[in-house]
């Protein structure tokens, strides 16, 4: 196993879901399919799987010696799967459904773009896919890990290790320069100093922004400050990509070079990209589109 | 590293945070060191009579709130003593010192211009008193009236021609004025009256023997060391103004919590989104913490250092310009308002910190 930080030889994972290891759930359906989870947790719950894994109690124990990146066993496919999954924000007369019971997965370098409406549940799905929200009902599995008995604090160390995310507005930090943001995750997942700076670097490299490397974002333009969160939703070697709106704030050509170069440096790293759009230039960079309107997935047809 | 580069990314916000707890601590150093100066220098006087005994009127335990008067005749009961190798009286009241119309208290001493036991210690212009109707004024209360050596004042009822200046004989509460013993005498209608004597114990003998001895060989007076007296007389001090000092100081201390509470929550509401995007990118709210804790520690410090530095410039400039107000910032003090300050800043830190964990991270996708 190399690591994706330093690309220094780290030794495999030792068994399959050692206790206390990060390890993914080997659910006993079939990952892979575009299907409701019907394994040992109880069918359309939104409960943690009572399989041989045991969520809740995952901490990444081994490091990778060189530069300290958590160790992660390899995931099945696919890296995402919604199963049954709703939510309604409110309570009583005045609950407004938000997800009437989505199920999609996503395997690993795919590219989706989640399209509809406005109101369509489009950001709520986008939420519960990244562990920000908790759905009413349903099932999540990130790399076959059922995340719905995750703890707060499992589900960040979750977010930060296996997802990227490209946020509208970039939400980089204004007192960091380009290379110091592509940084904050490795930094904050204990990735050395110096290992988390050559990974920054060597991104921004890739997406042709190494003469950025010590601007702040203030100082950069759109296009460059998204493209410095994409290094940034890279930088971990993530499972999957969620990207809001990413070129929303951008004109046509940019949008479409940041989100050309989001996919292919996804795909090049074998992460898999959802993106929420309004934005139809985008299709020509997915491989499926998903439309949801009215919490409701409409149809999902290849890119 | 992101709390050390959130505060220098607005270095007006980081300026006005340290000077926030600059001031704090400045207040917390000032109000301290004025109690720890001004019962240090309101003893100057006993503690400048080396190692002698002071013999006083039963019943006085102290300089400033009690009134002392000796037969001058008991020095020779004094010098009959074994141990008592000199006994020097002094004469000295409270009283009211007017120049110009100002109105300004003092203590007048008479002490024995022959032995200039009991007289000023150090001048700082002139020369000591030597006849009758010269007066050695301390310098502050010269400088504050304007008078200068040469210059003719009214002490009591008669007037004086100031001789001399002296330093270090003001404190808050007592400007020490010298005259000599019979002119006090007179002017104070003591008649054949001393306040005190001033008695040096003679070789191989200390202070403690020396006081047993007065109490037992001498009736009618007491004695103290004059470690003992100065720690009394403090006391004294301690009372009348120790209260409002202290409660001043606690003041001090809670505007100090409440600025750094004020400075941290304000700079966390300022970055509360970037909090939220941390939180959304999977940083945990303990690392979160970490951040708020690391940012109040650089202001916490850097505060501390510059209001220590501050307090030691007062301390200095007040010393040199006023005489009579002392800041006296001691290491202990130091060591103790830094204790202070940092637990300031963890109060101060406690609901930024709680804020920030309580941040919904679905706030990164929300502006």
């Amino acid at each position: 196993m190399r690591c994706p930080v330093c690309h220094h030889d780290a030794a495999p994972a030792r068994g399959v879901n050692s206790p206390g290891r990060f390890a993914p759930a080997r659910r006993v359906d079939s990952p892979g399919r575009f299907a409701p989870a019907r394994g040992v947790d109880s069918p359309g719950r939104f409960a943690p799987a009572r399989g041989v894994d045991s969520p809740g109690r995952f901490a990444p124990a081994r490091r990778c010696n060189q530069c300290r990146r958590p160790i992660l066993d390899t995931t099945a496919n696919p890296v995402l799967e919604l199963s049954e999954v709703t939510h309604h924000y409110g309570a009583g007369d005045a609950a407004v459904q938000a997800l009437g019971g989505i199920s999609f997965s996503v395997d690993r370098g795919e590219v989706i773009l989640v399209v509809g409406p406005s109101g369509g549940g489009k950001t709520t799905a986008l939420l519960i896919m990244g562990l920000l929200l908790t759905p009413d009902s349903g099932s999540v599995r990130i790399g076959g890990q059922e995340v719905g008995g995750l703890s707060e604090r499992d589900r960040a160390t979750l977010r930060l290790l296996r997802l990227g995310f490209l946020f509208q507005d970039y939400n980089l930090l204004n007192s960091l320069t380009s290379a110091e943001n592509v940084a904050v995750p490795l930094r904050f997942a204990g990735v050395r100093k110096s290992a988390a700076l050559a990974r920054a670097n060597e991104l921004l490299d890739s997406l042709g922004l190494a003469h950025r490397a010590g601007h702040r974002p203030t100082e950069l333009s759109g296009g460059e400050q998204q493209r410095v969160a994409t290094a940034r939703a890279l930088a971990m070697g993530p499972d999957l990509i969620l990207a809001d709106e990413p070129t929303a704030n951008l004109d046509s050509a940019t949008g479409r070079r940041v989100s050309e170069q989001l996919a292919s440096a996804a795909r090049a790293h074998d992460a898999a990209v959802v993106i929420v759009t309004h934005d139809s230039r985008l299709d020509g960079i997915a491989d499926r589109i998903v439309h949801l309107e009215d919490g409701r997935i409409l149809e999902a047809a290849a890119g | 590293m992101i709390a050390a580069k959130n505060l220098l990314a607005e270095k007006t916000r980081l300026v006005l945070a340290v000077l926030g707890v600059a001031f704090a601590v400045l207040l917390m150093l000032v109000m301290a060191g004025l109690f720890v100066g001004t019962t240090r220098q309101v003893t100057t006087y006993i503690d400048h009579s080396r190692n002698a005994v002071w013999v006083m009127q039963p019943g006085v335990s102290q300089m400033f709130k009690a009134v002392s008067w000796l037969p001058a005749d008991d020095r020779s009961d004094l010098l009959a003593l074994p141990e008592v190798e000199s006994a020097d009286p002094i004469l000295g009241l409270p009283s009211d010192f007017v120049h110009n119309g100002t109105h300004t208290a003092y203590f007048v001493l008479g002490y024995d211009t022959g032995t200039g036991v009991g007289g000023p210690w150090s001048l700082a212009d002139g020369r000591p008193v030597e006849r009758s109707g010269e007066v050695v004024m301390d310098r502050i209360l010269a400088g504050k009236n304007g008078i200068r050596t040469g210059d003719t004042v009214r002490i009591i009822d008669e007037d004086f021609t100031v001789v001399g200046l002296s330093n270090q004989t003001a404190a808050a509460t007592n400007y020490y004025t010298f005259i000599s013993l019979p002119d006090a005498a007179r002017l104070l209608r003591a008649g054949d009256r001393v306040s005190y004597f001033l008695v040096q114990p003679k070789p191989g003998y200390d202070p403690d023997s020396v006081v047993q001895a007065v109490r037992s060989g001498v009736p009618g007076v007491d004695a103290f060391t004059s470690a003992a007296f100065a720690e009394n007389s403090r006391d004294i001090i301690v009372t009348m103004i120790g209260r409002p000092l202290k409660t001043m100081i606690g003041i001090a201390a809670l505007v100090g919590i409440v600025l750094i509470g004020l400075t941290v929550w304000a700079l966390t509401a300022e970055q509360l989104v970037d909090f939220g995007i941390l939180r959304a990118l999977g940083v945990r709210p303990n690392q979160l913490w970490r951040i708020v804790l690391g940012q109040t520690a650089i202001i916490a410090t850097l505060g501390y250092l510059a209001g220590s530095a501050i307090a030691f410039g007062a301390q200095r400039a007040l010393g040199d310009r006023m005489g009579d107000v002392t800041i006296a910032v001691t290491p202990t003090m130091l060591f103790a308002v830094a204790l202070g300050t940092a637990a300031m800043a963890a109060l101060g830190s406690v609901l930024p910190a709680f804020r920030v964990a309580r941040i919904d991270p679905a706030i990164a996708f929300r502006r």
